[in-house]
Protein backbone atom coordinates (compact mmCIF):
# COMPACT_ATOMS: atom_id res chain seq x y z
CA UNK A 1 0.00 0.00 0.00
CA UNK A 2 1.18 3.42 -0.91
CA UNK A 3 1.18 6.53 1.17
CA UNK A 4 -1.95 8.53 0.30
CA UNK A 5 -0.15 11.84 0.03
CA UNK A 6 2.34 10.38 -2.42
CA UNK A 7 -0.60 8.88 -4.35
CA UNK A 8 -2.19 12.33 -4.36
CA UNK A 9 0.89 13.68 -6.11
CA UNK A 10 0.64 10.91 -8.70
CA UNK A 11 -3.04 11.60 -9.34
CA UNK A 12 -2.40 15.33 -9.73
CA UNK A 13 0.47 14.51 -12.08
CA UNK A 14 -1.76 12.33 -14.24
CA UNK A 15 -4.28 15.17 -14.37
CA UNK A 16 -1.60 17.66 -15.43
CA UNK A 17 -0.41 15.27 -18.12
CA UNK A 18 -3.93 14.72 -19.47
CA UNK A 19 -4.65 18.45 -19.62
CA UNK A 20 -1.30 19.07 -21.32
CA UNK A 21 -2.18 16.60 -24.06
CA UNK A 22 -5.53 18.28 -24.42
CA UNK A 23 -3.79 21.65 -24.83
CA UNK A 24 -1.53 20.13 -27.46
CA UNK A 25 -4.52 18.97 -29.53
CA UNK A 26 -6.21 22.34 -29.11
CA UNK A 27 -3.16 24.24 -30.30
CA UNK A 28 -2.87 21.82 -33.20
CA UNK A 29 -6.47 22.59 -34.18
CA UNK A 30 -5.94 26.35 -33.87
CA UNK A 31 -2.68 26.29 -35.83
CA UNK A 32 -4.30 24.32 -38.65
CA UNK A 33 -7.55 26.27 -38.69
CA UNK A 34 -6.94 27.50 -42.24
CA UNK A 35 -5.10 24.56 -43.77
CA UNK A 36 -6.80 23.46 -46.98
CA UNK A 37 -5.98 20.66 -49.40
CA UNK A 38 -3.39 21.08 -52.15
CA UNK A 39 -5.22 19.61 -55.16
CA UNK A 40 -8.78 20.23 -56.41
CA UNK A 41 -11.48 18.69 -54.22
CA UNK A 42 -9.00 17.70 -51.47
CA UNK A 43 -10.17 17.44 -47.89
CA UNK A 44 -8.73 20.08 -45.58
CA UNK A 45 -7.41 19.59 -42.01
CA UNK A 46 -9.91 17.69 -39.88
CA UNK A 47 -10.44 18.84 -36.32
CA UNK A 48 -9.26 16.43 -33.60
CA UNK A 49 -10.80 15.80 -30.21
CA UNK A 50 -9.51 14.14 -27.03
CA UNK A 51 -11.42 11.81 -24.72
CA UNK A 52 -10.48 11.27 -21.09
CA UNK A 53 -11.00 8.09 -19.14
CA UNK A 54 -10.50 6.97 -15.57
CA UNK A 55 -7.58 4.64 -15.00
CA UNK A 56 -7.20 2.70 -11.77
CA UNK A 57 -3.59 2.52 -10.64
CA UNK A 58 -3.05 -1.06 -9.50
CA UNK A 59 -0.24 -0.29 -7.08
CA UNK A 60 -2.23 2.17 -5.00
CA UNK A 61 -5.84 1.55 -6.05
CA UNK A 62 -6.57 5.20 -6.78
CA UNK A 63 -8.40 6.51 -9.83
CA UNK A 64 -6.08 8.46 -12.08
CA UNK A 65 -6.91 10.01 -15.44
CA UNK A 66 -5.54 9.36 -18.90
CA UNK A 67 -6.27 10.39 -22.47
CA UNK A 68 -8.25 7.40 -23.74
CA UNK A 69 -8.07 8.27 -27.43
CA UNK A 70 -7.96 11.15 -29.87
CA UNK A 71 -10.61 11.15 -32.57
CA UNK A 72 -11.44 13.10 -35.67
CA UNK A 73 -14.39 15.45 -35.50
CA UNK A 74 -16.94 14.37 -38.15
CA UNK A 75 -18.61 17.74 -38.34
CA UNK A 76 -18.99 18.68 -42.05
CA UNK A 77 -16.39 21.04 -43.52
CA UNK A 78 -17.41 24.60 -44.25
CA UNK A 79 -17.35 25.40 -47.97
CA UNK A 80 -16.13 28.70 -49.42
CA UNK A 81 -16.49 30.03 -52.96
CA UNK A 82 -12.95 30.79 -54.20
CA UNK A 83 -12.46 29.67 -57.83
CA UNK A 84 -8.79 30.76 -57.93
CA UNK A 85 -7.81 28.61 -54.97
CA UNK A 86 -5.56 25.60 -55.63
CA UNK A 87 -7.97 23.26 -53.86
CA UNK A 88 -11.11 24.58 -55.58
CA UNK A 89 -13.29 21.93 -57.25
CA UNK A 90 -15.00 22.31 -60.65
CA UNK A 91 -17.69 24.55 -59.11
CA UNK A 92 -15.08 26.84 -57.53
CA UNK A 93 -15.83 25.66 -53.99
CA UNK A 94 -13.02 25.17 -51.44
CA UNK A 95 -13.45 22.98 -48.36
CA UNK A 96 -12.22 24.72 -45.20
CA UNK A 97 -11.34 22.94 -41.92
CA UNK A 98 -14.18 22.28 -39.46
CA UNK A 99 -12.35 24.15 -36.68
CA UNK A 100 -14.48 26.57 -34.70
CA UNK A 101 -12.21 29.13 -33.04
CA UNK A 102 -14.76 30.02 -30.37
CA UNK A 103 -15.09 26.36 -29.42
CA UNK A 104 -11.31 25.93 -29.25
CA UNK A 105 -10.94 29.00 -27.05
CA UNK A 106 -13.67 27.77 -24.68
CA UNK A 107 -12.02 24.34 -24.59
CA UNK A 108 -8.66 25.95 -23.87
CA UNK A 109 -10.06 27.95 -20.96
CA UNK A 110 -11.47 24.76 -19.47
CA UNK A 111 -8.14 22.98 -19.92
CA UNK A 112 -6.29 25.83 -18.18
CA UNK A 113 -8.78 25.86 -15.33
CA UNK A 114 -8.47 22.11 -14.82
CA UNK A 115 -4.68 22.35 -15.02
CA UNK A 116 -4.66 25.00 -12.29
CA UNK A 117 -6.95 22.89 -10.13
CA UNK A 118 -4.63 19.89 -10.44
CA UNK A 119 -1.66 22.06 -9.64
CA UNK A 120 -3.47 23.35 -6.57
CA UNK A 121 -4.10 19.84 -5.23
CA UNK A 122 -0.43 18.96 -5.77
CA UNK A 123 0.64 22.10 -3.89
CA UNK A 124 -1.73 21.31 -1.06
CA UNK A 125 -0.44 17.73 -0.81
CA UNK A 126 3.09 19.09 -0.58
CA UNK A 127 1.94 21.43 2.16
CA UNK A 128 0.49 18.49 4.11
CA UNK A 129 3.74 16.54 3.73
CA UNK A 130 5.79 19.45 5.02
CA UNK A 131 3.38 19.90 7.94
CA UNK A 132 3.98 16.25 8.83
CA UNK A 133 7.74 16.69 8.63
CA UNK A 134 7.48 19.83 10.77
CA UNK A 135 6.12 17.67 13.59
CA UNK A 136 9.53 16.23 14.25
CA UNK A 137 11.22 19.62 14.01
CA UNK A 138 10.07 22.25 16.51
CA UNK B 1 6.60 2.91 25.83
CA UNK B 2 5.11 3.22 22.38
CA UNK B 3 3.47 6.54 21.60
CA UNK B 4 0.61 4.94 19.64
CA UNK B 5 -0.56 3.22 22.83
CA UNK B 6 -1.60 6.61 24.12
CA UNK B 7 -5.17 7.37 23.15
CA UNK B 8 -4.57 10.92 21.88
CA UNK B 9 -1.61 9.83 19.78
CA UNK B 10 -3.48 7.05 18.05
CA UNK B 11 -6.47 9.34 17.55
CA UNK B 12 -4.22 11.93 15.93
CA UNK B 13 -2.68 9.28 13.74
CA UNK B 14 -6.07 8.00 12.59
CA UNK B 15 -7.21 11.55 11.91
CA UNK B 16 -4.15 12.41 9.84
CA UNK B 17 -4.57 9.16 7.89
CA UNK B 18 -8.22 9.97 7.25
CA UNK B 19 -7.34 13.47 6.10
CA UNK B 20 -4.64 12.27 3.70
CA UNK B 21 -7.02 9.68 2.24
CA UNK B 22 -9.59 12.42 1.80
CA UNK B 23 -6.98 14.58 0.07
CA UNK B 24 -6.20 11.78 -2.38
CA UNK B 25 -9.91 11.26 -3.09
CA UNK B 26 -10.22 15.01 -3.76
CA UNK B 27 -7.17 14.88 -6.06
CA UNK B 28 -8.74 12.00 -7.97
CA UNK B 29 -11.98 14.00 -8.35
CA UNK B 30 -10.07 17.01 -9.67
CA UNK B 31 -8.01 14.92 -12.09
CA UNK B 32 -11.17 13.30 -13.44
CA UNK B 33 -13.18 16.52 -13.53
CA UNK B 34 -13.37 16.40 -17.34
CA UNK B 35 -13.86 12.64 -17.63
CA UNK B 36 -17.33 11.93 -19.03
CA UNK B 37 -19.58 10.20 -16.53
CA UNK B 38 -17.20 10.46 -13.57
CA UNK B 39 -19.05 10.87 -10.29
CA UNK B 40 -17.41 12.81 -7.48
CA UNK B 41 -16.45 10.75 -4.45
CA UNK B 42 -15.85 11.62 -0.85
CA UNK B 43 -14.91 9.71 2.28
CA UNK B 44 -17.40 9.06 5.03
CA UNK B 45 -17.07 11.01 8.26
CA UNK B 46 -14.26 9.70 10.44
CA UNK B 47 -15.17 7.18 13.08
CA UNK B 48 -12.34 6.24 15.40
CA UNK B 49 -13.77 2.79 16.01
CA UNK B 50 -14.40 1.81 12.43
CA UNK B 51 -11.69 0.04 10.53
CA UNK B 52 -10.74 2.79 8.13
CA UNK B 53 -8.44 0.61 6.12
CA UNK B 54 -10.07 -2.69 5.37
CA UNK B 55 -7.51 -5.35 4.77
CA UNK B 56 -8.88 -7.38 1.91
CA UNK B 57 -6.98 -10.55 1.14
CA UNK B 58 -5.71 -10.82 -2.40
CA UNK B 59 -4.86 -14.16 -3.97
CA UNK B 60 -2.84 -12.72 -6.81
CA UNK B 61 -0.36 -9.89 -6.85
CA UNK B 62 -2.09 -8.44 -9.90
CA UNK B 63 -5.38 -8.04 -8.07
CA UNK B 64 -6.24 -4.60 -6.89
CA UNK B 65 -4.96 -4.42 -3.36
CA UNK B 66 -6.72 -2.94 -0.41
CA UNK B 67 -4.95 0.29 -1.06
CA UNK B 68 -6.32 3.70 -0.42
CA UNK B 69 -8.86 3.37 -3.19
CA UNK B 70 -10.58 0.52 -1.40
CA UNK B 71 -11.04 2.07 1.99
CA UNK B 72 -14.31 1.33 3.62
CA UNK B 73 -15.50 4.87 3.69
CA UNK B 74 -15.38 5.95 0.06
CA UNK B 75 -18.86 6.80 -1.11
CA UNK B 76 -20.27 8.75 -3.98
CA UNK B 77 -21.94 11.92 -2.94
CA UNK B 78 -24.55 12.18 -5.67
CA UNK B 79 -26.84 14.55 -3.85
CA UNK B 80 -24.13 16.82 -2.50
CA UNK B 81 -22.43 17.90 -5.70
CA UNK B 82 -22.86 21.50 -6.70
CA UNK B 83 -23.23 20.88 -10.41
CA UNK B 84 -23.93 18.17 -12.96
CA UNK B 85 -22.58 18.29 -16.49
CA UNK B 86 -24.22 17.20 -19.69
CA UNK B 87 -21.57 14.51 -20.12
CA UNK B 88 -22.73 12.85 -16.90
CA UNK B 89 -19.88 13.96 -14.65
CA UNK B 90 -20.64 15.94 -11.52
CA UNK B 91 -17.26 17.16 -10.24
CA UNK B 92 -17.44 20.80 -9.22
CA UNK B 93 -13.93 22.28 -9.12
CA UNK B 94 -14.85 25.09 -6.67
CA UNK B 95 -16.40 22.53 -4.35
CA UNK B 96 -13.29 20.34 -4.52
CA UNK B 97 -11.11 23.38 -3.75
CA UNK B 98 -13.25 24.16 -0.71
CA UNK B 99 -12.92 20.56 0.47
CA UNK B 100 -9.16 20.56 -0.09
CA UNK B 101 -8.93 23.74 1.95
CA UNK B 102 -10.90 22.13 4.77
CA UNK B 103 -8.49 19.19 4.72
CA UNK B 104 -5.48 21.48 4.78
CA UNK B 105 -6.82 23.46 7.76
CA UNK B 106 -7.78 20.35 9.70
CA UNK B 107 -4.40 18.74 8.98
CA UNK B 108 -2.60 21.83 10.26
CA UNK B 109 -4.70 21.82 13.40
CA UNK B 110 -4.08 18.10 13.89
CA UNK B 111 -0.32 18.41 13.56
CA UNK B 112 -0.24 21.36 15.99
CA UNK B 113 -2.24 19.41 18.55
CA UNK B 114 0.07 16.41 18.14
CA UNK B 115 3.11 18.64 18.47
CA UNK B 116 1.96 20.33 21.66
CA UNK B 117 0.84 17.00 23.10
CA UNK B 118 4.26 15.62 22.37
CA UNK B 119 5.82 18.60 24.15
CA UNK B 120 3.62 17.82 27.16
CA UNK B 121 4.84 14.22 27.21
CA UNK B 122 8.44 15.39 26.94
CA UNK B 123 7.98 17.86 29.79
CA UNK B 124 6.58 15.07 32.02
CA UNK B 125 9.44 12.70 31.40
CA UNK B 126 12.11 15.34 31.19
CA UNK B 127 13.99 15.64 27.96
Amino acid sequence: MMDSLRATMMIAGSGLEAQTQRMRIISQNVANANVTGTSPGDDPYQRQTVSFATEVDRASGVSMVKVAHTDFDNKPFTVLYDPNHVAADENGMVKMPNVDMLLEMADMREAVRSYEANLQTAKQARELISMTIDMIRS
Amino acid sequence: MIMSDIYLSSLGETHSKWLSVRQSVIASNVANANTPGFKAKDVKAMDENSALFSNLVTTDSRHITSGIGNIDGVATGRDESWEVYHSGGNVSLPQEMVKANEVSGAYGLNTSVMKSFHRMVISVFGS
